[in-house]
């Protein structure tokens, strides 16, 4: 309905400074991105080149996003996907989300140091997982989540991830999905020509002992 | 504008509800415009794109939320509305949910029964072309014709009626605005669960493609991108006009004879706390007290069964939105520890949809997503939906911060349940998951309540009909007891949300108000 995207700056720096509670914040935070700002993506939103972050928040948001979805047996994780790219695109529409997203990975580096004393970026895979962990079950350090909630930066972030990648056509055969087009006159019965996934795929060449 | 051109009606919003109003008026000879904040989207244009469909068919503009138990509201957007982007079930209530006070001393009695409504069931289900099992629901209290045969049970249905068999549970098919054969010029369904993104196929009555262009064929005018931000009363204490913004946001007046709110539960009161004025200082039509209030949402939660590969794919993905559906534990039963109850639904839906239903609170992640994701395809979904209890401290106002792109206070919704909501709903979760583990899941999962969904599409309760001008905003036809010319004819009237989707309640409400309207312009 709107030409949104200079409201929706205006709306979120005016949620900002109303005071609202943070699951206030953070829920419009979530519904706006997908609803208005969305609209005016170009197909090209999956680029490489960073918008909103510099190139070191960047590759922030791309190590959490990878944990979130990562590559693993099938090799199509969130970072083949380009979802950093989605929410950089995503950032450089919103002001309030790009400061979201900046005071988060801030607050993620801080929970990161307070943990194992270096950077998000410097940890091993499990070391982030353990860091990304404290965020979703809300019991990372107060003291490094002032501005923004570990909870809701996860959600934010979880959120954007999963719209980006699950609506890729090339995530829909990695979870066996036939995708647009697939038209079913038998709907009672199983899928007749089910998908192949490559977890299949690894099965049946690991059945053939190859 | 000179009098003649003055339209009889004008309707705000144009969704399942405003559809409806629009044809039943233009039908009987009555001249209407009706104000769509949302554009006209071309139903070409709609895609097998989920992405898409959540960027261009939905609500987009912030609500502010708060409460024990926050529900954030989501709708559509656009001509057609809500009708665009539901799953097109359409159940009718049950007899007892027009009595639940004095059946079961809970909730309101409605100031109408179902009789009184029956026929104009009858009437929305031919309209917008419902598919359905004539006589099948042992619960309505006479068999109705369907104009369309039943959608057959899908895969997902097939496997958990064997659950039901073996619980002795009756598994009904859904009622559904879906074309189970070619009807009004529009396609039979190919069961791609693609429902929730406007329907690319067509095969779905939303009020975009049955009832909108057979009213404007009459004469009725629909103006997109209008948002209605203020209704405008003159000495006598009536309505006189709407204020509207245009696409160009610029400020327009719409006047008319009688005005019909058909903008949900969320924007109908908002739209009338922002209209209050010297002679309304509390909101138009508020002498109650009641505008907002008493909102309700459906406790809603997910349940899944998770099948072996050897059960087959397709599960999660082949078939209606809502497919079938269980309707055995709806009613009071005096055994258990809560009033009223719940039914339970068989869903599909394609990958986005299936992990928004696990609602706002969810936190899977890491391997445990792409695992849950890998089971996609061998994931029965169950959707148990439970009526809630009408609270006065659940309630719609207006935002004292917040602002829309329009730079107008937003909706502020204030949200919890209550005890009976909660029991309800477990007791919805733990039936499910019986019925699931019957029919041989071997694995079982939950959203649990709370959180449940922790969002909502059902917007209901918020100008409550009833005969007590005191205790309520609207009469029996919809007409609001403060102004002899405002009627609402949405969810907001719903005394009581029933126990399943209530969209098609709604529109027979609505074409209980229409027929009311017209009968009152021609004497």
């Amino acid at each position: 309905m709107r030409e949104s995207n200079r409201y929706s700056r205006r709306e979120f720096l005016q949620i900002a400074r109303s005071g609202v509670a943070t699951w206030v914040t953070i829920e419009t935070l979530r519904a706006l991105p997908t609803c208005a700002m969305l609209m005016s993506l170009p197909e090209s939103s999956k680029s490489t080149a960073w918008r909103a972050f510099t190139p070191l928040e960047g590759l922030t948001v791309q190590a959490v996003t990878t944990e979130i979805i990562p590559s693993d047996r099938d090799a199509v994780g969130a970072s083949e996907i380009k979802v950093a790219s989605f929410i950089d695109t995503l950032a450089s529409g919103s002001q309030l989300l790009k400061k979201h997203y900046i005071t988060g990975i801030i607050s993620l580096d801080k929970s990161s140091v307070a943990t194992f004393r270096r950077p998000f970026l410097e940890l091993v895979a499990a070391e982030r997982r353990d860091v990304i962990r404290t965020l979703a079950e809300d019991k990372a350090p107060k003291e490094a989540w002032t501005e923004v909630g570990a909870k809701e930066f996860f959600s934010t972030i979880r959120y954007h991830t999963v719209l980006a990648y699950y609506t890729d056509s090339r995530v829909f055969s990695v979870i066996g999905f036939p995708g647009p087009g697939a038209y079913f006159d038998d709907v009672g019965e199983p899928n007749r020509v089910p998908v192949e996934t490559p977890a299949d795929r690894t099965e049946k060449t690991d059945r053939k002992g190859v | 504008m000179p009098a003649s051109n003055i339209p009889d009606v004008c309707i705000i919003g144009t969704g399942a509800s405003g559809g409806i109003v629009a044809y039943e008026l233009a039908r009987r000879g009555i001249s209407v415009v009706a104000l769509e904040a949302g554009k006209r989207h071309d139903p070409a244009t709609f895609t097998q794109d989920e992405l898409h469909g959540l960027t261009h068919l939905y609500w987009s503009e912030p609500r502010t939320v708060a409460g024990a138990h926050p529900c954030m509201p989501f709708g559509g957007h656009g001509v057609g509305g809500g009708s665009l982007v539901y799953g097109g079930a359409c159940w009718r209530f049950h007899e007892s949910d027009f009595r639940t006070r004095e059946r079961d001393g809970v909730g309101t009695d409605w100031p109408l029964t179902y009789s009184d409504l029956s026929p104009y069931y009858d009437l929305v289900e031919k309209e917008i072309g419902v598919s359905g099992y004539s006589g099948e629901n042992p619960y309505l209290p006479k068999s109705q014709n369907y104009p369309m045969p039943p959608h057959p049970f899908n895969f997902a249905s097939n496997v958990f009626k064997k659950g039901c068999e073996r619980l002795n549970v009756r598994l009904l098919h859904t009622p559904s605005a879906i074309n189970s054969k070619p009807y009004d010029g529009r396609p039979s369904c190919r069961y791609a669960a693609y429902c929730l993104t406007g329907c690319d196929w067509g095969a779905k009555g939303s009020t975009l493609v049955t009832v909108i262009p057979k009213a404007e064929k009459l004469g009725a005018r629909i103006i997109p991108e209008a948002f209605a931000f203020r209704l405008n009363t003159d000495k006598s204490g009536r309505v006189r006009s709407v204020s509207y913004l245009n696409r160009d946001k610029q400020e327009r007046e719409q006047e008319a004879k009688t005005f019909v709110l058909c903008a949900n539960g969320v924007e109908t009161p908002r739209l009338l706390l922002l209209s209050k004025n010297g002679s309304f200082p509390d909101g138009l039509a508020n002498s109650s007290g009641l505008v907002g209030k008493n909102f309700m949402s459906h406790g809603q939660a997910m349940v899944y069964g998770k099948f072996g590969k050897e059960v087959g794919a397709g599960l999660s993905y082949k078939g209606l939105s809502a497919h079938s559906d269980v309707q055995d534990f709806y009613e009071t039963n005096r055994q258990n520890s809560y009033a009223r109850g719940y039914s339970l639904t068989v869903m599909a839906a394609a990958p986005l949809m299936f992990l928004f239903f696990e609602g706002q609170n969810a936190t899977t992640w890491g391997r445990d997503l792409k695992e849950m994701m890998h089971e996609y395809p061998y994931t029965l979904s169950i959707w148990v939906c439970g009526e809630d209890m009408a609270q006065e401290t659940n309630r719609i106002e207006l935002d004292p911060t917040v602002v829309d792109s329009n730079g107008i206070p937003v909706a502020h919704i204030v949200h919890g349940w209550c005890s009976n909501d909660i029991a309800l709903m477990n007791a919805g979760i733990k039936k499910a998951s019986e019925i699931c583990d019957a029919a041989g899941a071997s694995k079982v999962t939950s959203t649990g309540m709370p959180p449940g969904l922790g969002g909502s599409a059902h917007l209901l309760g918020t100008c409550r009909m009833g005969v007590d001008s005191k205790k309520s905003v609207v009469n029996s036809v919809g007409r609001c007891h403060d102004v002899a010319n405002l009627f609402i004819a949405d969810g907001s009237v719903l005394p009581t949300p029933g126990a399943v989707s209530p969209t098609l309640t709604i529109q027979a409400l609505a074409a209980h108000t229409a027929r009311f309207i017209a009968d009152d312009a021609r004497a």
